[in-house]
């Protein structure tokens, strides 16, 4: 052994594994035998050696088989079941479960650095399972999530794969801009934490493409977790300190399963599409509009640039540009193979998976690819002291595709623009005077992302109620990007040639490692149970990042050769380091099962701050009652679990970036007389310090009927104050924001409802339903100095943080035309001083509703997420009616002209200096935020599974995926669910897939 | 087995050190990212110094109040009547600029952001004890002059401003502001303290850098501004007496790098051999039709007479047979361009100074003679001296712009300064008084309510 852990220890490692399977089997005969209820077979049952790990899963018809030493005891466990527990005598054993009531106490959470049964938990944590995450065809997990979890508030940037999401979790607890990493949750991959996603975003190469927002999460194989639990309260988040203010996400990739080793492929297409597309105006509308414009203005004459007019462009030619340039179908591909297995004392579980993603772009690149790994292996010794995990993460994703979205163009082309192409096939520029949008598409952008998550946890077990466990890891993210701007993509008026081309080059990497050694003691003595935990954090993250900038290229074949470029700048180039150690306990205390106290803190020190500032303490109290362990409960049949749970007190957050307290100056690339500059960094403050969020809640959970029906109600209440963000400054300053706490007290409180019922338990059917539902609500409870601060304007003490000041849209004026807007100050000029009306562009609500319906061997399964809210629409984008350089929606034909004095757009015009000068406003204005809400089918899933034992399979399955399926709103705009407007929309997917496991 | 006993160990020593935060005090502890220096440290070094004033300057090249490719100086010419828009729904053009429009924020926010970098070096440099008493003249002369020439052409722009001379944001984020002939007094004072510390010879054969001359120049203009057209006129004199300054006879030289008429310019950003094109000639030069950015107005091309050299040489005709457009051709190199660099300053303004100064003085008849060494130099017959000051003045502005076509917004100021702005009515349709000045931008005001109130009609 010694040899193998020194040497390259992860290979050896590997084979030692393989081997053992056949050493370690000793004296074993075949069990096979079949598992039923009063009402017909199950499937899916565990069927488990006692003391070992080696175990297997009922198939189709119940049935199962697995080797067992003669003498041990199987173990049957199965969801909502009485486990049975026999003794291996015969070769066939065929066995009855009956329903049990209390059997969801078993469901154990991993709560990061402990784990606890479901029903004992004290605090407040969701979870969702490879069950339901498989159920989606998604590219990154958190897709999956979406609907599925109380308190969890997802958002997708984009439809493009590889874009981004804004997390939120029970609200906006900073004032800091709701896209920044003060408003990020932690993520944790199998016990590493992932850095911040700013090194994804860093270079701004993306930016067209993902508005600098790229999720970590990309690369990783949704179908490789084996769950994702959300840690919300102080309870659950206050042992990660300082960075579980906004939330934790822990990661648990799927472990191996003892038994025979077992094959998994997986394979699936799916065909992606914008659902549903704006409608806007035909060329007959657009010219109409147009005539009307002109007349209005009273032009006869129209100058050059008016192209339609002028007829240097065909006005009667129509495209629909949202067919032509956002129309097409994403196919994606998605193939995987899985290995697993082992015995007793290891097991092992490889999947290795490729999965493609185009894009809805014409003749765009191959769009979002992904290869990964996962290699877990677990190994515990044997006389159980040892055991030890190593979980590797390894994937490349690669992007290609156009450097910039295509939607806004889509939208934006007037439909009798000119064709793309010309007679010969080469693109159409119309004597220069359309951009055409296709010449966008040979600027391209592509970037191979490669991350590597490796745990290793090791434990060992001192004495019976004493173990120590060292949790180490690394995590390397590295990112390459290359966006290439060949000088064909200029209108050719321009008379460019390769000495204008670029390309531009940017590397990020990020390199961290953990190391988190802990003792955990327990012990028991009567009616007294004690747990405690003494742990330790020490982890350092370098990053560096470069990025360069070729121009001037002898010939575009050279173009992807940075090298040959005649002139070379380095935008940028720099490194960082962030260091974190901290001190973390846990103490558990249960009284008879019955009363349960856990207390958890922690000491934090981060290089983020000064250095009288570095160190920080949180800590929480969680407990729990099991009131149906009472004597009073045991008489109500109906009532067979019961818990009332609270909890109090403190997380951080240090998501402020890297070195913002120090004072320097960075060097910049721009030269002047052949010298790099200096300039300074960032206006500086030494003394801030530690956000504080405070959390309390209390929740009632319970089950009733014989767990037919599951239900918890939650209700929170977090208050950060110490605000820990970048204060805006007006630019006088010289700086836009300086890094600095904020008496400003932000509160979200809400109240947070689940209810699983199993509606229908027969012998073929079965029919379980999962509802949830979040109302959430942000305040701003106190701000002193708010009067005299940059906010003035921007916060209202009493409201949520989430308003902006607009200006009160009156209507259209009968007369010229143009909007009224609220003159407050009554000075006849609109302007800052009349943004009086406060709008909260917000969240209100949002759920989901699922159901799972299974007979024989179908199972069917579908997803509603519904999301009350409101957001900008798309007045806050829209110009004024009448111009060439956009299309609009046909909203905009119910215009004001002199027959329509009650039209909804102001009249159309190409000069009307007003009508220009009001758009702004108009945009500002409470017109352009209205109702966001929408109900989406979100999810929908159905199997159908079969085994062929004969044939060695032990499963088929086939399935139909669906996502985003369906959406019903009144939301003014492409789609409701959006970040930016202009990003194109998440897609409907419709996917086909087999599974085969032998 | 010995390994992971190692491992255990190392694991349990951290522990264990952990637990005394002594320790942890090490653990937390970090470098400096290798592209930031600690700000003591860049002024106790000369080179560093140096190289902190190298970035005023690269602002300055690239700051769109001074850029001189799209730029304010491209603005202002469609804002005004000397270039004529092709794009559509140009805001600029069509005179529809309101405080939350992005014109206005970009000369703004990037100014104050240069300027607090002015300051933060002068405070720097102050502070030093690592610099020469000889260097850290030239090097605060230069930069006090930087300052005052952003507050020039700001106050000029926005009226009424805070002028900021300190780096501390408290102060700073609640200043108000001062009135425009008092932000021109700081002007003059920033300009008088430069004078004294700056040379009169040049720091760099180029001319990138100013000298005492360009310093003259610039109090010249202030002047004019205060409307002291006596020290106007002594200003503009002694730089029209410095013998390092001689106008070119031949047209196609005053754009040049080595023109004897170029006070300052520009250094450009990358090593000569590789400039591939100089701003002002990619943002001008029409290579084809329609146009699709702009061209000269016809308002200003039809105010050439045809032996105008400037017409023959700055500026080019294209046509498609059927319309014919004019372009700005005083840079000319789209690429490849090795000489020429961005003129800041060259000493024909010197004489037109001279010339308006000597006008309001009541001397029309000297300036008429001034104003014709320019004339005659450009191929155009000498006015006579008979001219009434009204008559001069409307000569004199029309010859500024024959001059200084798409030259750093020469047209609005001289409209400006001169009183003269109501002649845009006629050429731009929603021409108004309150275009005079560029709106606050407003989320300014929304942060800093000290600088209240909003220019008139905005």
């Amino acid at each position: 052994m010694k040899n193998k852990y020194n040497t390259g220890y992860l290979g050896l490692l590997w084979v030692c594994f393989c081997f053992s399977t056949s050493i370690f089997a000793q004296e074993i005969i075949t069990v096979q035998g079949k598992v039923e209820d009063s009402e017909g077979p199950l499937i899916g049952v565990t069927v488990l050696i006692k003391g070992t790990q080696s175990a297997t899963v009922t198939g189709s018809n119940g049935t199962f088989r697995i080797k067992a030493p003669k003498g041990a005891s199987l173990l049957f466990e199965y969801m909502g079941y009485t486990s049975q527990e026999r003794e291996v005598t015969s070769p066939i054993m065929n066995i009855k479960l009956n329903q049990n009531t209390e059997s969801l106490k078993e469901i154990t959470i991993n709560t990061g650095y402990y784990s606890v049964k479901e029903r004992e938990q004290t605090g407040s944590i969701a979870r969702i399972t490879a069950k339901d995450l498989e159920l989606s065809p998604v590219v990154n997990p958190l897709q999956a999530l979406q609907g599925r979890m109380p308190g969890v508030h997802i958002t997708q940037n984009t439809g493009i794969a590889g874009g981004g999401f804004k997390v939120e979790i029970r609200g906006r607890n900073s004032l800091g801009s709701s896209n920044t990493a003060s408003n990020f949750p932690m993520y944790i991959i199998d016990g590493v934490p992932m850095t911040d996603t700013s090194i994804l975003n860093g270079s701004g190469l993306s930016m067209g493409l993902f508005k600098n927002s790229m999720s970590l999460l990309n690369n990783i194989n949704s179908k490789d977790i084996e769950s994702i639990e959300i840690l919300k309260d102080a309870d659950a988040t206050a042992i990660y300190g300082s960075r579980g203010a906004n939330g934790v996400v822990l990661i648990t990739t799927k472990k191996g399963i003892a038994g025979k080793t077992r094959f998994t492929v997986n394979s699936s297409t799916s065909f992606s599409k914008v659902a549903k597309f704006m409608n806007m105006m035909n060329t007959q509308q657009f010219n109409q509009m147009r005539d009307e414009a002109f007349a209005n203005d009273g032009i006869t004459v129209p100058p050059p640039y008016e192209y339609d007019m002028v007829r240097t462009w065909d006005r009667n030619r129509y495209t629909d540009w949202q067919k032509e340039l956002i129309g097409g179908t994403a196919i994606s591909k998605d193939l995987s193979l899985g290995v697993s297995g082992g015995n007793d004392f290891t097991r092992f579980n490889v999947n290795l998976a490729h999965g493609e993603n185009g894009t809805v772009f014409p003749q765009s690149g191959k769009g979002f690819v992904r290869n990964s790994a996962l290699i877990n292996l677990n190994h515990r010794s044997k006389d159980d002291k040892w055991n030890i995990n190593v979980a590797t993460n390894y994937s490349v994703s690669t992007n290609d595709l156009p450097s910039a979205d295509l939607t806004t163009p889509s939208l934006f082309l007037p439909p009798n623009a000119p064709s793309l192409y010309q007679a010969d096939g080469s693109l159409n520029w119309q004597n220069g005077t359309f951009e055409n949008p296709l010449a966008q598409l040979k600027k391209t952008y592509d970037s191979e992302a490669r991350m590597l998550v490796l745990n290793t946890q090791i434990a060992y077990k001192i004495a019976p109620s004493t173990s120590f466990k060292l949790n180490a890891g690394i995590t390397t993210n590295n990112l390459e990007e290359r966006v290439l701007t060949p000088h064909t993509i200029y209108n050719p008026i321009a008379n460019f040639t390769s000495e204008r081309s670029k390309s531009q080059e940017a590397s990020n990497n990020s390199n961290s490692f953990i190391i988190e050694p802990q003792l955990h003691w327990e012990k028991k003595w009567g009616v007294h149970a004690l747990k405690a935990l003494v742990g330790g954090t020490v982890q350092s993250n370098h990053s560096n990042i470069s990025s360069i900038t070729g121009s001037n290229f002898s010939s575009n074949a050279f173009i992807t050769n940075i090298g040959l470029a005649k002139t070379k700048t380095i935008n940028k180039i720099g490194s960082s380091q962030y260091k974190y150690a901290a001190l973390f306990v846990r103490l558990n205390y249960a009284y008879n099962d019955k009363y349960i106290l856990n207390i958890t803190g922690r000491r934090d020190g981060s290089s983020r701050f000064g250095e009288n500032n570095k160190f920080g303490n949180f800590g929480a109290v969680g407990v729990a009652w099991i009131f149906s362990k009472e004597s009073f409960a045991k008489n109500l049949s109906w009532l067979n679990f019961g818990k009332l749970r609270g909890s109090y007190g403190t997380t951080g957050s240090d998501n402020v970036g890297d070195y913002m307290y120090l004072d320097t100056y960075t060097a910049t690339t721009a030269l002047y007389d052949g010298l790099a500059g200096l300039y300074p960094s960032r206006l500086y403050n030494p003394n801030y310090s530690w956000e504080k969020t405070t959390k309390l809640e209390a929740a009632l959970e319970f089950g009733l009927f014989k767990d037919r029906v599951n239900a918890s109600v939650a209700w929170y209440q977090n208050r950060s104050s110490n605000q820990l963000i970048a204060i805006q400054l007006p630019k006088i300053t010289g700086f836009p924001s300086v890094t600095d706490n904020f008496g400003a007290t932000v509160q979200n409180r809400g109240w947070e409802f689940t209810l699983n019922t199993s509606n229908l338990q027969k012998a073929n059917w079965n029919w379980t339903t999962n509802f949830n539902i979040s109302l959430p609500e942000n305040k701003l409870t106190s701000f002193p100095g708010l009067e005299e601060s940059t906010y003035k304007n921007r916060y209202v003490i009493g409201k949520s943080i989430n308003i902006v000041g607009v200006y009160n849209y009156e209507g259209i004026d009968p007369n010229s035309g143009l909007y009224k807007f609220t003159d407050y100050d009554q000075n006849n000029l609109i302007n800052a001083s009349d943004k009086k009306v406060f709008k909260e562009v917000e969240m209100k609500f949002h759920g989901g509703l699922q159901n799972t319906i299974s007979y024989k061997n179908f199972s069917l399964d579908f997803l509603f997420q519904f999301v009350k809210q409101t957001n900008y629409n798309y007045d806050k984008v829209m110009t004024v009616p009448g111009l060439l350089s956009s299309n609009y929606p046909v909203e905009a034909i119910n215009r004001w002209t002199p027959t329509t004095p009650n039209g909804n757009y102001t009249a159309a015009t190409t000069s009307n200096s007003n009508a220009f000068e009001q758009i702004t406003t108009m945009w500002e204005s409470n017109r352009a935020i209205s109702d966001a809400s929408f109900i989406r089918f979100k999810n929908l899933s159905l199997a159908y599974q079969y085994s062929f034992p004969k044939l060695g399979v032990e499963m088929i399955r086939l399935y139909v995926q669906a996502q985003n399926l369906w959406t019903w709103t009144n939301y003014y705009g492409i789609d409701p669910e959006f970040t930016n407007i202009g990003n194109l929309p998440p897609l409907r997917a419709i996917s086909f897939g087999a599974q085969l496991t032998f | 087995m010995k390994t992971i006993h190692l491992i255990l160990k190392k694991g349990l020593g951290i522990g264990i050190l952990c637990l005394s935060l002594t320790a942890c005090e090490e653990l937390v502890d970090i470098d400096l990212p290798n592209n930031q220096l600690n700000t003591e440290d860049v002024y106790s070094d000369p080179y560093s110094t140096k190289l902190a004033l190298s970035n005023l300057y690269s602002n300055l090249r690239e700051t769109p109040l001074f850029y001189g490719g799209s730029g304010l100086s491209y603005d202002l010419g469609k804002y005004t009547d000397e270039l004529e828009s092709f794009q559509q729904n140009d805001y600029i053009y069509l005179n529809s600029i309101n405080a939350s429009s992005s014109p206005t924020h970009k000369y703004w926010d990037e100014s104050y952001t240069n300027l607090y970098q002015i300051n933060a070096f002068i405070e720097g440099v102050i502070a030093s004890t690592a610099i020469e008493e000889n260097t850290k003249n030239a090097y605060l002369g230069e930069a006090y002059f930087l300052r005052a020439l952003y507050y020039h052409y700001l106050c000029q722009l926005y009226g009424d401003l805070p002028y900021i001379t300190t780096t501390d944001y408290k102060v700073n984020s609640r200043i108000a502001k001062i009135p425009y002939l008092q932000v021109l007094d700081l002007v003059e004072k920033d300009l008088k303290v430069a004078l004294d510390l700056l040379e009169n010879n040049y720091r760099h054969s180029d001319r990138i850098y100013p000298n005492k001359a360009v310093v003259e120049l610039v109090l010249a203009k202030n002047y004019l501004l205060k409307k002291r057209y006596d020290l106007a006129e002594t200003y503009a004199q002694n730089v029209l007496d410095n013998p390092l300054y001689a106008l070119e006879t031949d047209l196609d030289k005053v754009f040049k790098k080595n023109a004897r008429s170029t006070l300052w310019q520009m250094s450009p950003s990358y090593i000569a051999e590789y400039i591939t094109y100089s701003y002002e000639a990619d943002t001008y030069i029409i290579e084809s039709l329609p146009p699709t950015n702009v061209a000269l107005s016809f308002n200003l091309t039809s105010s050439f007479v045809p032996e105008d050299l400037r017409l023959q040489h700055w500026s080019r005709k294209i046509t498609d047979g059927i319309n014919s457009y004019w372009y700005a051709y005083k840079y000319k190199n789209k690429s490849y361009n090795t000489d020429e660099f961005s003129i800041r300053f060259r000493l024909e303004e010197a004489y037109f100074i001279k010339a308006e100064a000597l006008t309001y003085q009541e001397k029309v008849s000297e300036a008429v003679d001034v104003l014709n060494e320019i004339r005659t130099k450009r191929g155009l017959t000498p006015l006579p001296n008979t001219l009434s000051k009204t008559d001069f003045i409307a000569e004199l502005l029309d010859e500024y712009q024959r001059e200084f076509f798409t030259e750093g917004g020469h047209r609005f100021w001289d409209l400006k300064r001169n009183n003269r702005l109501q002649i845009l009515e006629t050429a731009k349709l929603n021409w108004e008084a309150k275009h005079a000045l560029l709106p606050i931008p407003e989320s300014e005001i929304l942060m800093n309510e000290n600088l209240k109130p909003q220019n008139h009609g905005y």
